[in-house]
């Protein structure tokens, strides 16, 4: 350390400037798309989890005990909506273009979902790029006590 | 993006650039980098804020010369390294890196064979030139152009006077 801030030499051999600069470039792209990965997984599991509990939170209750799954979709495009604007941090700007929530069938032929979509768009960690990432998620409601999931989904 | 708005980017701006001339013109002549041209670049990196970034570059810049070294078994001299560290300080990572590629551009054009090169000497103008880049706006021009005109003067005064 002491003979690198005592040195003051400044011819720097060709080769290692070349070498700098291609290890510099791929560590500065593994950093770069490191870091859009892990915001992408990140968004990507908020919003799943806001899906998730929207969906839980407004199955009709009154219903349930009866082994009928139904959903208030209003409700749960709401809720949605709401946990969305709280849990999602800053530096990512969401935007959801379709909600589709179904209600299910009372008879169990098909059961009670919610399908959103969107893009999530952030800055990579040193601004080179505005990434924009296209989602698609879903949660259905399923009865644990039936074992016999419909697996059509 | 740093546009010429506030006083203190201007002054950043002039201090980083005269710096990086003054290193580039004693390069050329002595192959020596004044300890004054890292100094003034690590403050005007402070300055302009957004610091964890600027030591995040810093020590990547630092890390990945270690590396280099290790792998080639060549060690870069001690005042390019204060440079290039200090360099990522100031500007950060990415134009670091453009810096460089443009320096490296240089270095080709002027088809060196000797295998070392006096490295703020081609650093200096290809800084001028990337922040053209980043904020091109017509002040900049006109501050790039007027350092520009007196690097080149310096240069071609240094090679018809050696001594």
């Amino acid at each position: 350390m002491k003979r690198i801030l005592r040195d003051r030499s400044g011819s720097i051999p060709l080769l290692f400037y070349g070498l700098l600069f291609a290890l510099l470039g791929i560590t500065f792209v593994i950093l770069e798309m490191g870091y859009a990965f892990e915001k992408t997984d990140y968004a990507t599991d908020v919003i799943q989890r806001c899906v998730n509990s929207a969906v839980e939170r407004n199955m009709l209750d009154e219903y349930r005990q009866d082994g009928i799954l139904l959903l208030d979709t209003d409700s749960a495009e709401k809720d949605f909506r709401y946990y969305l604007g709280q849990d999602v941090t800053d530096g990512y700007s969401i935007t959801v273009d379709s909600i589709s929530a179904y209600a299910g069938e009372a008879d169990g032929s098909r059961l009670p979902s919610m399908t959103v979509e969107g893009t999530i768009s952030f800055e990579t960690l040193m601004n080179t790029a505005a990434v924009r990432y296209p989602f698609r998620v879903r949660a259905t409601n399923y009865d644990t006590t039936d074992f016999e999931l419909d697996r059509s989904y | 993006m740093i546009p010429l708005t506030s006083n203190l980017t201007v002054l950043t701006e002039l201090v980083s650039a005269s710096a990086l001339l003054y290193g580039g013109v004693t390069d050329a002549k002595r192959r020596e980098i004044s300890n004054l041209v890292p100094v003034l670049l690590l403050l005007c990196g402070l300055l302009r804020g957004d610091h964890l970034y600027r030591v995040l570059s810093l020590l990547v810049v630092a890390l990945v010369m270690w590396v280099c070294s290790r792998l080639i078994h060549l060690s870069a001299p001690g005042g390019d390294i204060k440079l290039l560290c200090s360099l990522a300080f100031c500007v950060g990572l990415r134009e670091t890196l453009f810096v460089m590629l443009l320096s490296l551009l240089a270095v080709w054009l002027t088809k060196r064979k000797d295998g070392q090169i006096p490295l703020c000497t081609y650093v200096a103008p290809a800084y001028i030139i990337a922040r053209l880049f980043v904020d091109p706006s017509i002040a900049r021009w006109t501050i790039s152009l007027a350092f520009g005109i007196i690097y080149a003067g310096a240069l071609i005064y240094l090679r018809r006077n050696p001594n």
